[in-house]
This record gives C-alpha cells, sequence and structure tokens, in this order.
C-alpha cells in the first residue's frame, strides 16, 4: 500500500541534519538514562565517596568538555547549563549523605549563589531563565519556611512580593539589554518573565476580590504591573504579546470582580431564582468582557503597526 | 491575529461559555426541577446547535468563533454525559460522542472544533476501556495509529485531518501518560506486543513510501534506519517506540510540530519509565542502554555513509 500524497516539498537538506542530530540526541538520551538508571538501582550500595566522587566527576567533566566546545557555543552553554543542574543535585547528595538539618531555602540559597560563575560564563538567555528560576524556587522556600511561619509577612503579601521580583527581573534584562548586552535580547524571554510575574500577582489579586481584604498589596501590585508592563510594551518598546498577556489578565480580574459584585447584589442564600439571575448578568458580564477584550487588542495592534510604519 | 491572542479570546470565550453551560444547568435543574441526566443531554443539543450557527456565520468574528467553538464543544461533552449519566454506563457515551462528532464533522469546516469532537470521542473511548478493565487495552488503542497514519498520507475528499491527528495521537498519549498508572497495570494484561508489530509495520510502510517517491539512491541508510526502528520497537515498551514513529512521520512529512510532539513525548516516557512496575531498574537500564546504542549506531552508520558518499 503506497502513499498516495505527494510529499511536502520541503528543504532536505534541514530535514536531514534534523534527522542526523535526533539520531545522536536520542541515541545519547537513552544510554544516559540508562546509566543514571543502574546508578539508581545500585544507590544504595554505593558509600558517600563513590556518590560524591560520582557527581564531582560529571561536573568535572561537563565544565572541561563545555571549555572544549567553547563557552559561547551551543553545546559549551549546554554543557554550562549542565554543570548548574550537577550542582544543585550534589548539594542534595550532601544533605543526604550528612544529613545537615539545613532547611531547603538554604541548600536552593546555596545553589542560587555557586552556579554564578558557570551563569556569567555561558552568555546564556536560557540559563538566565534557568537561574532566575532557582533564584524564586529559593526565595519561595524562604517565605514557606522562615518569612511567614514566623509571622513577618502574610501568605498573600509574600506572593505578591515574589511576583513583584519576577516583574523587577524583566526590567534588569531590559536595562541590561539596553546598555548593550545583545545575546539577553530574547522574546520568548520578555514573554515568559511578564508571564509568570503577572500570573503569580494574579493570585493574591484575585483573592483580594474574592475575600475583599487582606490582600491589598497583592491586588495593587497586580494593576501597577499589569499597567505598567502594557503601556511600555505597548508604547517604548513594542511587544503585542506582553500587551495581549496583561490585557487577559486584567479582563480575567474584571471578570471574577463582577462575579463578585453580581452575587452580592443578586444574594447567595441558595434560592433557584437569585442563582439564575445571577448567573444570567455574569454571563453578559463575561461575554461583554470578552467581546471588549477582542476589540481592545484589535484597537493596540492597529495602533501598534501603525507606529512601527512611522504613521 | 498571533495565536496568543486567540489564546486570550478562547480563554474568555470558554469562562463565558461555562456559565452558560451553568446557567442552562441552573434553569433546568433548580428552576424546572427536572431532575433527570437526559436534561443535561437536552441543554447540551442546545448549546451545540448555538455553536453550530455561530461558527455558520459568514461574517462571524474573533470572538463569536471562539464563544462557537467553546459553546458546541461543552454541549457535545454534555450530550454524551447526559446519556452516559442516564444508563449509568460509560460506554454509552461512546457511540453517541461518535454520532456528535459525525454532526460536527458535517456541518462545519472549523479545525479546532472538529479536533475536540474527535478528542471527546477517543477520550471516551480510553474511559471505557478502563472502566470494564478490557484485557489488552494497549494493543486495542494502538488500532488507531495506523488509520490515523493513513488518513495523514492519503487524505479523502472529505478533510478529516482533525480527525486524524487525534487517531495517530492517542497510542502516544494513551500509553505514555495513562496506562502505566491505571488498574491495567494491576492484575491484568494490557497487551503490547500487537502494537510493538503494528508500529515495526508503520516504520517499513513509511520509510519505504519515502524512498519509493524520492527515488534516490538512498538504500542503505533507509536500511540502517529500518534496522535500528525494528530494535528499538522490539526493545521498548510501545509507548517509547510510538513517540519515535511520530517523529519519523514528521520526518517524512517535513512537519516540525509532529517532530517537537515526539521529541517532548520522548522525553516523557523516559521520565515516566522510571516509575514503571513492569521490570527491574535494573532491567530497564540495560535495556535503555541497548536502545541508546542501536541509535548510536545508527548515526554513526548514517554519518559515515555520508561522508563516503560525498567523498566519492
Amino acid at each position: 500500500m503506497l502513499i498516495r500524497t505527494r510529499l511536502r516539498d520541503r528543504d532536505d537538506d534541514i530535514w536531514r541534519l534534523w534527522a542526523l542530530r535526533a539520531l545522536l540526541v536520542l541515541g545519547a538520551a537513552h544510554f544516559l538514562a540508562g546509566v543514571v538508571f543502574f546508578f539508581a538501582y545500585n544507590w544504595d550500595d554505593l558509600g558517600p565517596f563513590a556518590r560524591f566522587g560520582l557527581l564531582q566527576g560529571a561536573l568535572i567533566v561537563a565544565l572541561v568538555a563545555a571549555f572544549a566546545a567553547g563557552l559561547h557555543r551551543p553545546a559549551g552553554q549546554a554543557l554550562l547549563i549542565a554543570a548548574s543542574v550537577i550542582t544543585g543535585v550534589l548539594f542534595g547528595v550532601i544533605g543526604q549523605v550528612y544529613q545537615t538539618g539545613a532547611d531547603a531555602w538554604e541548600l536552593f540559597a546555596a545553589w542560587t549563589v555557586l552556579v554564578l560563575p558557570w551563569l556569567f560564563a555561558s552568555r546564556s538567555s536560557a540559563h538566565w531563565f534557568l537561574w532566575c528560576a532557582l533564584a524564586l524556587t529559593a526565595f519561595s522556600a524562604y517565605g514557606d519556611q522562615v518569612l511567614i511561619p514566623m509571622g513577618v509577612i502574610a501568605a498573600g503579601d509574600f506572593m505578591a512580593v515574589a511576583g513583584a521580583l519576577v516583574i523587577a527581573f524583566l526590567v534588569l534584562v531590559e536595562l541590561v539589554i539596553r546598555a548593550g548586552v545583545g545575546w539577553l535580547d530574547q522574546r520568548w524571554m520578555r514573554v515568559s518573565l511578564a508571564l509568570v510575574g503577572l500570573a503569580i500577582l494574579l493570585i493574591p489579586a484575585i483573592g483580594f476580590v474574592l475575600e475583599g481584604d487582606g490582600d491589598e498589596l497583592g491586588f495593587a501590585m497586580f494593576l501597577v504591573a499589569a499597567g505598567a508592563l502594557g503601556y511600555i510594551y505597548a508604547r517604548v518598546l513594542p511587544e503585542f504579546a506582553v500587551v495581549a498577556i496583561a490585557t487577559g489578565f486584567a479582563a480575567l480580574l474584571a471578570m471574577v470582580a463582577g462575579g463578585r459584585v453580581i452575587f452580592e447584589i443578586v444574594g447567595t442564600d441558595g434560592e433557584a431564582g437569585s442563582l439564575v439571575m445571577g448567573l444570567l448578568m455574569l454571563l453578559l458580564w463575561c461575554g461583554f468582557l470578552t467581546a471588549s477584550t477582542v476589540r481592545l487588542l484589535n484597537l493596540f495592534n492597529r495602533q501598534m503597526a501603525a507606529r512601527g510604519r512611522g504613521d | 491575529m498571533p495565536w496568543y491572542v486567540k489564546m486570550v479570546v478562547g480563554v474568555g470565550a470558554w469562562i463565558t461559555a461555562v456559565v452558560a453551560m451553568l446557567l442552562g444547568g441552573a434553569i433546568v435543574m433548580l428552576l424546572m426541577k427536572i431532575e433527570s441526566a437526559l436534561a443535561l443531554a437536552v441543554i447540551g443539543a442546545a448549546y451545540l446547535a448555538l455553536g453550530l450557527w455561530l461558527l455558520r456565520q459568514v461574517d462571524a468574528g474573533l470572538f463569536a468563533t471562539q464563544m462557537g467553538i467553546a459553546t458546541a464543544a461543552a454541549g457535545a461533552a454534555l450530550v454524551s454525559a447526559g446519556f452516559a449519566g442516564e444508563a449509568e454506563e460509560v460506554w454509552v457515551g461512546l457511540p453517541v460522542s461518535a454520532v456528535v462528532a459525525v454532526v460536527i464533522f458535517l456541518l462545519t469546516t472549523n479545525k479546532t472544533l472538529q479536533f475536540l469532537a474527535a478528542a471527546l470521542v477517543a477520550a471516551i473511548f480510553v474511559i471505557t476501556l478502563e472502566v470494564e478493565r478490557v484485557p489488552y487495552a494497549l494493543d486495542i488503542v494502538a488500532l488507531a495509529t495506523p488509520v490515523g497514519l493513513y488518513l495523514l498520507l492519503n487524505p479523502p475528499q472529505r478533510d478529516l485531518a482533525p480527525a486524524a491527528i487525534v487517531l495517530l495521537l492517542t497510542f502516544p498519549l494513551f500509553s505514555v501518560f495513562i496506562a502505566p498508572d491505571t488498574v491495567f497495570a494491576r492484575n491484568i494484561d494490557i497487551g503490547g506486543w500487537v502494537a510493538r508489530a503494528i508500529h515495526i509495520v508503520l516504520f517499513i510502510w513509511l520509510v519505504d513510501g519515502y524512498r519509493r517517491q524520492r527515488g534516490r539512491a538512498i538504500d542503505q541508510r533507509v536500511a540502517t534506519f529500518v534496522a535500528a526502528a525494528i530494535l528499538v520497537c522490539l526493545l521498548l515498551p510501545p509507548g517509547g517506540s510510538a513517540a519515535l514513529l511520530l517523529m519519523a512521520f514528521a520526518y517524512v512529512t517535513g512537519s516540525m510540530s509532529f517532530a517537537t510532539l515526539g521529541i517532548v513525548l520522548q522525553a516523557q516516557f523516559i521520565f515516566r519509565y522510571y516509575y514503571s512496575l513492569e521490570m527491574t531498574l535494573l532491567n530497564k537500564s540495560l535495556l535503555l542502554m541497548a536502545v541508546g546504542v542501536v541509535l548510536l549506531s545508527a548515526w554513526w552508520f548514517v554519518q559515515r555513509s555520508e561522508r563516503q558518499g560525498s567523498n566519492a
């Protein structure tokens, strides 16, 4: 039975290269996974010396290979990222072997600081993004294990600060790019940081809208961050994806706020009539908001395109 | 409009559609006090009709289109759930969802809705297999793969691509994400050898079709690839070879989306394979290393034959 359809005209050179790389990467990945499984099977039988030797050997191999491959080339950057990951695993094993009693946040904090040399050496935006995730994890663990239990800060406020830190990192990245560090200028990084930062801020903001008290800081920070990002990426540094994310999250918050107001008005006493009336009003509100978001985004898109053309 | 704007609007439209569903449910069940599950099916049918009507409007804008997709898809799910709930049997939802999917394919050309309708049928099929504890489920689900592949490579006059994609993806998603964690893994033979055989045949079919169309002197490399693919299919559980099959399909058709999906699924497979209880960690490690050696040997052989070809 033959393939009747004409196979798509494609760039044969690119796909030949893809196939070769896929075979290489998949082969290496399966083999290395097998090696990892093998050590996992024998892990309990390995002494501390063997465990540390294994990981430190892997770290040295990754660093030497990174130098050999070229620190600023993709292979070298990937190996430096691997070195950063192995550093964290090494910390985990130190904690496992010596039972230091350290909290998780200390492990993540040390990990965040100690990988800085590999980070600066790699000049890789992906490495910086992973470092940001690592630093955020360390900060979140510090909040969960120290600040919130000790009553220094409320959980909602802490989340607001964490979201604000991600936005601050985005601001820092933009400033560094303006200072001439071109390799950080990656669209995916900008959009991802805006998405993560606003998503974290949205949680306490929704909490404030639903509960009415306790999360004022998160609510205020969300409004400021969404407004500022929307303005900056619409007017100063045109990036429509960030504008769409800020507008979408704002619309989502407005939907929740509308739901709260509507059910405050019609009441939530369990009567079928009130519930139906409330749902009907919420349906109209959500439809109105979504339709308005479409119109708003269309308008922003046209304005940004016109500015891009210099009209 | 870029995809992320469609996504923002889609989320808004889905929330609106969910509120609409709740409103319909509240009217029928609380206001009219009808407690039959069939009432859900009636509401679902109304929403399905509304969604299809929105999609058939010539001048439907972005919001109307997204709202139409959300409403019709939720309606289709409600119709199936209504009938299944009334009969108190999950399998009853299967023929109902299949009929609804046929209606959707006949009445609209919207690819997203067609994909969702086909995915609903596949999901209910898989749930039925799990609930009814059908033996050899892996082998049964694997039968969908050749149908999907055939439809994609030999498209009929009516465009069935969304259904074909669902058929092609059902087995990899089922075997990688669902099968290892379900009751199938306990006290029941979930099969796998028929699935492996199907994958081997499909690898050969794909590569042979490619070789015939291209008509080039690539026989040595093709033979290497086929030999490696057969060995991998025999060594790995069928979930792993299914992801590799997706990559082979991506290579033959030049689809970067399928290539990316195949790589993600394979990475996910290796990760989950660690927790699989079907054999010891030692045996799994030896199998993975063997697969690695096969793939690396294929890479070395293909690269060497290319070098020799260019030198000649």
